[in-house]
């Protein structure tokens, strides 16, 4: 219907070139009228009505600048009936939200017949509420693609639809896969904990998939949310050791440290030791606690304070003293500053005291003092160790893969690397270890590192794992990282769960490659053989 | 005797054709300043009307092609547009009748009218044609919910390709459903109560020439009412507070489901036109105006007529017919403490409105604060305030939709707002044609007003200036009270704008005013060209009120 559009264009330029016309009109008017010496009061009435066209034109323009505070209004009443809002609502086609895919069947929000209506249907459920959107409101709802992706969804689809009267909307396409996160919300769901399950592409900062607990109408669980991570936080302190050039050394490991008089005993967990142990490599694969807060220490010391918080920095990581820190707006690698605005986590953050303290210096290094993160940033963070150092924005639009960034080197590449042995080897012999027998068998295996994070006294730790998955060829894929709030020790809770996404993800990847070599063999058989196989599978439907 | 009017009539025969005996042949281009004479059609009006005509007839096309299909149509859609066709027909009519009859007055002054029915028209076309607009109370959400429903199954046919229609459907598609048939089943109103709807947009070009035509021809008609006003004033009169006393009307404002109080403004104003001619000299010294025979007059004459308004709560019309007699008090004495005088008192009025009617007072909340704290109100005054609110809610929706730029001829669902082809209807403006759209319309209704108003302007005769300042401000009042209350810049009123809004008697009385200008416009054109003929009565004579009749 590009005729239609054009007319409608072609119209809307009639009525401005009246506009134009009548200005001509009455400003010829006036420049006679200036001269006329007759009847003054008609006049001066005739005047006044153009004083009144003006007077429309802002009034009329008053209403747009006001459109925020007039939109507030409306949807304040919304709830006493709002015919347009239903109709619209009702009518209108907006663009599908599809997933990696991009598959019709397996879009995030679409069209379907429910109870012989039309309806935007969302096929993830509960499992996507809480980021793309669901439910019989979800464009009004504040932290949904579904919302902030308004525009691009309405965006006509075509010149030709400009001109319609509903136009079909611009369909988005995410980074997101619609069976990985079902299958990470039914991971979840299976814990019956409050948590989150984030898997990314580490080659691209893809989303892969996001699951989190929580309603549609709660700002999203696992962006959102500042917790401590832990000793997910060794990993920073490994690589800010490893950086620094401070090489492997032998440290002992006993069962708790006292860093000066006054301050109460840090002990590791179940008050373990070792006699020796190579630092950092065997203090993440134990995740030995003393160790880690000797290490904070002597980093302190050998680097001075300056160059730890900047070596922190480098890793994302936004070191405060008094003022909290802004959010910054580099998360995302996305072209919607509405997402951008609304959607980008707070920074993993550090608190560091204006004057020392080596308490609370050491319940930094075992990631339990003045430290949040997120578990997206964890996510990022931990991506960037198995991207060979480089951290990259994460991105949601799968249009925005053509243009990722280059990224900033947060580790030295070597480091990366080191960390990766280290992350493996927390899983093979280590605190993760429970994660073993669920990988067996797959071909791929999973490395990271293993976090319990102290809450209030009397109520059971919050559990982390933050990892990688390794392919077959044994190179990082993705990360995966999971939280559960009181979900207890990483190791016990976290990682297994974590190990069940891994083993999920490569049976995908087996079965995709099955099918992939499927397709180049049927394309690779001679067109006349197909023809016979087709026939001879028809015959043997008519036989059965 | 009206046809005898057009028939062309042998030379030298007739006034102002020369001197009796004498028959003068001048070629056109041989004749000095023939513009000025009216009887050359200027070249921007004529190509203004003709660009009009051709929006006319496209925008109802691109309706028809682009909305129809969508949304569905309500019974009668096909009548209204061969009436809207015939509306067409009917201007053109009268503007080459207007020809024939040798018309001189102001072009502007019949063409505007029909450049903004011609841009203003299509938007009502669109809501009329509508099958939720035209549903009745329940059946309207009915109509509505089946509207949509139809329009997003056409949207679907129309973009998605046959595999993404299968994921959708998963077999076959519902069958679009007709909404009005969903809602009501067939039309509703009676013969009476559609011809008064479908009627006055044809009827309407015929008045302008009716109107035309008793001015410059039964010249009579307008003496007597001049100099036996009151034969004209008292039966008005009776016959307005008789129709005010009713109970339908002092309940609803309504006879017999009409509102014919517009049709009843244009005689109040030549009575009013005929006392201050009369009097104009008297009226206009401060001492003389203090006697009890002129302030009785002017009671009578000035502010009884607005009194059955009130009674049957119009603020608008009152509005209307208040201002229209004071911009002619002014216009006929010249007098600039009149107006400051008229403007402390209007003040003062408009004041004591809003400060005791509680109808008034809602309605400048709904203009100023509509959007109220809900939190703030008890849950029965929520649901009070938000039934007020609705329309004024849905205007605004009109005005954000249409943006700057609008959406389009039928586009932007401005018909959702109740009454926006009247009430609202320059929301439905700004939806369908946006911020730009709106504000030319309201300048092309500008050029319109001062081409009213610069006929009084040139009128050196007390009584037709003044009756010309009173019609001119019987269209301009309502257009100016229907645009600003629309956006919110007074309150909303309830008055339609003449030529641009649906009103079937507002658009009658409009007719039949600039009708009556028209001829005025014509009489005075005439006049000048036979005075530059013969050179007399002079222009002094001329200052001073002499005319050749």
């Amino acid at each position: 219907m590009v005729a239609d559009t054009l007319l409608n264009y072609v119209l809307r330029g009639v009525y401005l070139l009246f506009g134009v016309g009548a200005v001509l009109a009455i400003l010829r008017w006036l420049v006679a009228a200036s001269r006329e010496r007759r009847e003054q009061w008609a006049q001066r009435i005739a005047l006044a009505m153009v004083l009144l066209a003006l007077l429309y034109a802002f009034g009329h323009a008053r209403l747009l600048w006001n459109r925020e505070a007039i939109e507030a209004g409306r949807a304040q009443y919304a709830r006493f009936g709002d015919p347009r809002l239903a109709e619209l609502n009702r009518a209108e086609v907006r663009g599908w939200i599809l997933d990696c895919s991009g598959r019709d069947d397996r879009a995030l929000a679409r069209y379907a017949v429910r109870e012989g209506e039309v309806s935007r249907v969302y096929p993830l459920g509960e499992a996507g509420a809480n980021l793309v959107g669901g439910g019989d409101s979800a464009e009004v709802r504040d932290y949904t693609v579904e919302r902030l992706f308004t525009r691009q969804l309405r965006q006509p689809l075509r010149f030709g639809e400009r001109g319609e009267l509903h136009p079909a909307g611009t369909d988005v396409q995410l980074t997101l896969c619609q069976p990985a996160t079902l299958e990470a919300h039914r991971l979840l769901e299976a814990t019956g904990l409050q948590g989150s399950v984030v898997v990314q592409d580490v080659r691209n900062g893809a989303l892969i998939a996001y699951a989190a607990t929580g309603t549609a109408s709660q700002a999203p669980y696992g962006i959102k949310r500042y917790t401590l991570p832990g000793s997910v936080f060794k990993l920073a302190l490994s690589a800010l050791w490893w950086d620094a050039g401070m090489g492997d050394v032998k440290m002992p490991c006993p069962s708790e440290i006292k860093v000066n008089d006054r301050a109460p005993a840090i002990h590791n967990f179940e008050s373990h030791e070792y006699a020796s142990l190579e630092v950092p490599r065997e203090m993440l694969v134990v995740s030995c606690n003393t160790q880690a807060i000797m290490m904070g220490l002597e980093l302190r010391q050998r680097l001075g304070q300056e160059a730890f918080v900047d070596g922190l920095k480098r890793m994302g990581f936004a070191v405060y003293t008094d003022q909290r820190p802004r959010t910054p707006l580099d998360f995302w690698n996305s072209g919607n500053d509405q997402w951008v605005r609304r959607m980008s986590p707070p920074p993993n953050r550090v608190k560091v005291m204006k004057r020392f303290n080596a308490f609370e210096w050491a319940q930094m290094s075992i990631g339990q003092g003045p430290v949040d993160v997120t578990p997206i940033g964890v996510s990022r963070f931990v991506s960037a160790i198995g991207n060979g150092g480089v951290m990259l924005p994460v991105t949601l639009e799968a249009d925005r893969l053509g243009e990722v960034p280059e990224g900033r080197p947060v580790m030295k590449p070597g480091t990366s690397l080191k960390l990766q042995q280290a992350m493996l080897e927390v899983v093979q012999r280590g605190t993760g270890i429970r994660a073993v027998p669920i990988l067996q068998g797959t071909g791929w295996n999973m490395g990271g590192k293993t976090g319990t994070a102290d809450v209030r006294r009397g109520h059971i730790p919050n559990g982390w794992f933050a990892g990688l998955m390794f392919g077959p060829d044994g190179r990082a894929r993705y990360s995966v990282v999971v939280f559960l709030e009181n979900g207890g020790q990483g190791g016990r809770s976290a990682a297994p769960l974590a190990a069940q996404m891994t083993r999920w993800m490569a049976q995908q990847a087996a079965a995709e490659a099955r099918q992939a070599a499927q397709d180049s063999a049927a394309k690779a058989r001679p067109r006349g053989e197909r023809g016979r196989e087709a026939d001879r599978d028809s015959t043997t439907e008519r036989r059965s | 005797m009206a046809l005898n009017l057009f028939r062309r009539r042998p030379a030298g025969a007739g006034a102002g054709a020369g001197p009796v005996g004498v028959a003068i042949n001048v070629k056109a281009h041989n004749v000095p300043g023939a513009e000025r004479t009216g009887r050359v059609f200027p070249g921007p009006l004529w190509w203004g009307l003709l660009l009009a005509v051709v929006f006319y007839v496209l925008a109802h096309a691109s309706i028809i092609i682009g909305v129809w299909p969508v949304h569905g149509t309500s019974p009668g859609a096909g009548g209204i547009l061969f009436r809207d066709g015939l509306a067409l027909l009917a201007w053109g009519l009268v503007l080459l009748l207007l020809r024939r009859a040798h018309y001189r007055g102001a072009w502007g002054i019949v063409v505007m009218p029909i450049i903004v029915f011609c841009l203003s028209r299509p938007s009502q076309f669109q809501a009329f044609t509508d099958p939720a607009y035209q549903a009745r109370g329940k059946a309207r959400p009915v109509a509505n919910q089946a509207k949509a429903t139809r329009s997003r199954l056409s949207t679907i046919g129309r973009v998605y390709t046959p595999e993404r229609q299968e994921v959708v459907y998963q077999g076959t598609p519902p069958p679009l459903p007709d909404p009005f048939k969903q809602a009501v089943g067939g039309e509703t109103r009676g013969f009476f109560e559609k011809g008064l709807t479908y009627f006055p947009v044809f009827i309407a070009p015929l008045l302008v020439l009716v109107g035309y035509l008793v001015v410059s021809r039964q010249t009579w008609l307008l003496r007597w009412a001049r100099d036996r006003r009151l034969f004209l004033f008292a039966p008005v009169m009776l016959l307005f507070f008789g129709l005010a006393m009713l109970p339908s009307a002092r309940a609803t404002g309504k006879v017999a489901g009409t509102t014919p109080w517009e049709l009843i403004l244009p005689f109040l104003v030549l009575t009013w036109a005929a006392v201050l001619a009369d009097d104009a000299y008297n009226l206009a010294r401060p001492g003389a105006v203090i006697s009890p025979r002129r302030l009785g007059m002017l009671f009578v004459y000035g502010a009884l007529p607005i009194v059955p308004f009130l009674l049957i709560h119009e603020l608008g019309l009152s509005i209307v017919l208040a201002t229209s007699f004071a911009a002619m008090l002014l216009v006929g004495t010249r007098r600039g403490w009149w107006a400051a005088l008229l403007l402390v008192v209007w003040g003062a009025m408009v004041f004591a409105v809003f400060r005791t009617d509680e109808r008034s007072q809602t309605r400048a909340g709904l203009a100023y604060h509509p959007y109220r704290e809900l939190s703030s109100m008890a849950p029965d005054q929520q649901q009070k305030w938000a039934d007020k609110v609705h329309q004024i809610k849905l205007f605004d929706a009109n005005v954000l939709q249409g943006d700057w730029l609008g959406e389009g001829p039928g586009r932007g669902h401005g018909e959702t707002a109740p009454n926006a082809a009247d009430d609202g209807f320059f929301t439905l403006i700004a939806a369908q044609w946006g911020w730009a759209g709106g504000v030319a319309l309201v300048l092309v209704y500008t050029v319109f007003l001062v081409e009213l108003f610069s006929a009084a302007v040139r009128e050196r005769g007390a009584f037709d200036r003044t009756v010309v300042t009173g019609l001119a401000m019987l269209i301009a009042v309502p257009f100016w009270l229907a645009a600003l209350g629309d956006m919110r810049v007074i309150p909303l009123t309830g008055v339609a704008a003449a030529f641009a809004a649906h009103g079937g008697a507002k658009l009658l009385a409009s007719a039949f005013a600039v009708g009556i200008i028209a001829g005025i416009s014509h009489k005075r054109a005439a006049e000048e060209r036979l005075g530059h003929v013969l050179d007399a009565p002079g222009e002094r004579a001329e200052a001073e009120g002499v005319r050749v009749l």
